[in-house]
């Protein structure tokens, strides 16, 4: 990059520019190049450096963190069961989406009723800034709570005494595990259609009602 | 002229007293069967009543043209959505519930076919009669898959949404489930409102319309979007996976509840491949997943509006999972079985 652009970045910043025109060329030149760019950004921070208006805890650059989010994100979620193309199939086992997929399959339930009380006691903050501000939308109750009349605790293998000892890491596993069941769960019930049911299961009734399914009515000319 | 309608006014009201003056005048012990007659009685009109208001529910909730909107409280607080349905001259019934708050979502049902849309996420189809919504699909469905488990009975009158409307109570037959209490628009014979309680009583879900729309002629809307049905992400076809296993044996099911699918699934989430069972009383609906020789699962009990519980036998791990008190979760998940 050329001195002369940097001085015509530096004139059009300060609203200076009196031999160059501000034109479509110049601008393009500007926005185009990452150099280019990442000046414009360091002369603005020394701007609000100078002017005292910069606060340090502030993200300093966001642009690179959504374009980055932007490309991890998983294209789709959706139930699995052979309702979607292949492709898809693939980003929903991918490991690395868990958590977008967490937040996407909420969304993607809303109509349903998987929403879970937040309580903030500081454990899901972590799981927040892990995953790159990536906020889950989805979120069970952790555990530990007391006086809660919605309570969530660990039967059996976890006594009610432990509960509060679990470390960080398996509380986070038993809330994925809840919020697994939780979502799949919401899953199947969007898909009412009986199907075949196998013979020796034996349940107090064997009775299968179909849910009284008519075929699709002739599509409109 | 006016003497003899005053006449026939007091000839009337004593008419009424006159089975209350014999209660009165009989013994005790007659009078305690006659009661509990009287009230069987009241209870059998009651019950017909509900029958016939539940029936009248689910014709118009199937058959008019509507636009309403409504607001649903969970324990996770307030949604707002919009509901509205017609059937076209085509004949096709079109059903359309769309979350108002947050990112986009939609669920369309044309027939039985139900896509859900949303701006976060791509489209997707499902053979489905009903959509998946907080409005409870055992309430669109016949009376006949609820009676089996539930009462509906007439409470009497009432205002909801300054409508004219009619209470019913679905009353379960085992008192271990969750009741609901629905209200009718006597007019047009349109939802009002469900409330969902505990078997204590405490209220745990409410759905409640704000707004109502009846209208002759279909909805230009959704007239619009049944043009756009080829445009519609076409159904992948529910690619059934066999049930594998068979070999599981349900030691206890909440009385009323039947089996309505089995499959073998991945559960959401990168979960463990499982064995799923979805049983249904006509109103509410649980799932059960059996896993084998993993230790993914952890036991864990959550209890909400929708409760959860996950027990480790030998070698398996059973989770029941929904909207259901947690007593019954815990007492299929401890009863299940593998067969010798």
């Amino acid at each position: 990059m050329t001195d002369n652009q940097y001085e015509y970045m530096s004139a059009l910043m300060d609203s200076e520019l009196e031999q160059q025109p501000v034109n479509a060329e110049n601008l393009n030149a500007l926005v185009r190049n990452d150099d280019m760019r990442t000046r414009w950004q360091h002369y603005h921070l020394i701007g609000a450096m100078l002017r005292n208006e910069a606060k340090t805890a502030m993200p300093m650059d966001i642009s690179a963190a959504v374009a980055e989010q932007v490309a991890a994100e998983p294209v789709i979620i959706a139930p699995k069961h052979g309702l979607l193309r292949k492709a898809q199939l693939k980003s929903w086992l991918k490991p690395a989406a868990n958590i977008a997929i967490a937040a996407s399959v909420a969304l993607v339930t809303v109509l349903g009723v998987t929403q879970y009380q937040r309580v903030d006691d500081g454990s899901m903050v972590a799981t927040e800034q892990s995953s790159r501000g990536f906020q889950p939308a989805l979120q069970t109750v952790p555990l530990g709570v007391v006086g809660n009349p919605l309570s969530y605790n660990a039967s059996q293998a976890q006594p009610t005494a432990a509960q509060e000892s679990l470390s960080a890491q398996q509380q986070a596993r038993l809330q994925s595990q809840v919020q697994a069941f939780m979502v799949d769960h919401q899953l199947q019930l969007q898909w009412h259609t009986p199907m075949t049911i196998s013979e020796q299961v034996k349940p107090a009734e064997k009775e299968i009602h179909p849910e009284n399914e008519e075929p699709l009515k002739p599509r409109p000319q | 002229m006016s003497r003899y309608i005053v006449g026939v006014i007091v000839a009337f009201g004593l008419n009424a007293f006159v089975p209350n003056i014999a209660q009165a005048l009989q013994g005790q012990t007659n009078s305690f069967i006659t009661e509990q007659i009287e009230q069987q009685q009241a209870l059998a009109r009651a019950s017909a009543e509900g029958e016939q208001w539940f029936k009248r529910m689910q014709e118009a909730l199937n058959s008019l043209n509507y636009r309403a909107s409504f607001i649903a409280m969970q324990p996770s607080g307030l949604q707002a959505y919009r509901w509205l349905h017609s059937v076209t001259p085509a004949g096709n019934h079109i059903e359309v519930i769309e979350g108002l708050n947050g990112p986009h979502n939609q669920a369309i049902r044309i027939n039985s076919q139900v896509t859900y849309l949303s701006s976060v996420s791509d489209a997707y189809s499902v053979l489905s009669n009903t959509l998946s919504s907080p409005i409870l699909s055992g309430l669109y469905g016949e009376y006949s898959a609820i009676s089996h488990a539930y009462n509906v009975v007439a409470v009497g009158g009432d205002r909801v949404v300054d409508r004219d409307a009619q209470h019913l109570r679905i009353i379960p037959h085992a008192r271990d489930r969750y009741l609901y209490s629905v209200w009718v628009d006597r007019e047009t014979g349109l939802l009002l409102g469900v409330n969902t309680y505990l078997p204590s009583g405490d209220i745990v879900e409410q759905v409640l319309l704000t707004s109502i729309h009846v209208q002759a002629e279909p909805l230009t809307e959704l007239e619009q979007l049944e043009q756009q049905w080829d445009n519609l992400p076409t159904n992948q076809g529910p690619v059934a996976t066999p049930a594998t296993a068979t070999k599981w044996q349900f030691g206890w099911l909440p009385p009323g509840f039947r089996l309505e699918r089995q499959q073998r699934v991945r559960v959401a989430m990168n979960g463990p491949v499982a064995e799923h069972f979805m049983f249904s009383d006509g109103m509410a609906k649980f799932s059960v997943y059996i896993s084998e020789g993993n230790d993914q699962v952890v036991p864990v009990q959550y209890e909400n509006l929708m409760s959860m519980v996950s027990v480790k036998h030998n070698n398996y791990a059973v989770t029941a999972v929904g909207k259901i008190p947690l007593k019954i979760a815990q007492q299929v998940t401890a009863a299940v079985r593998l067969t010798p």
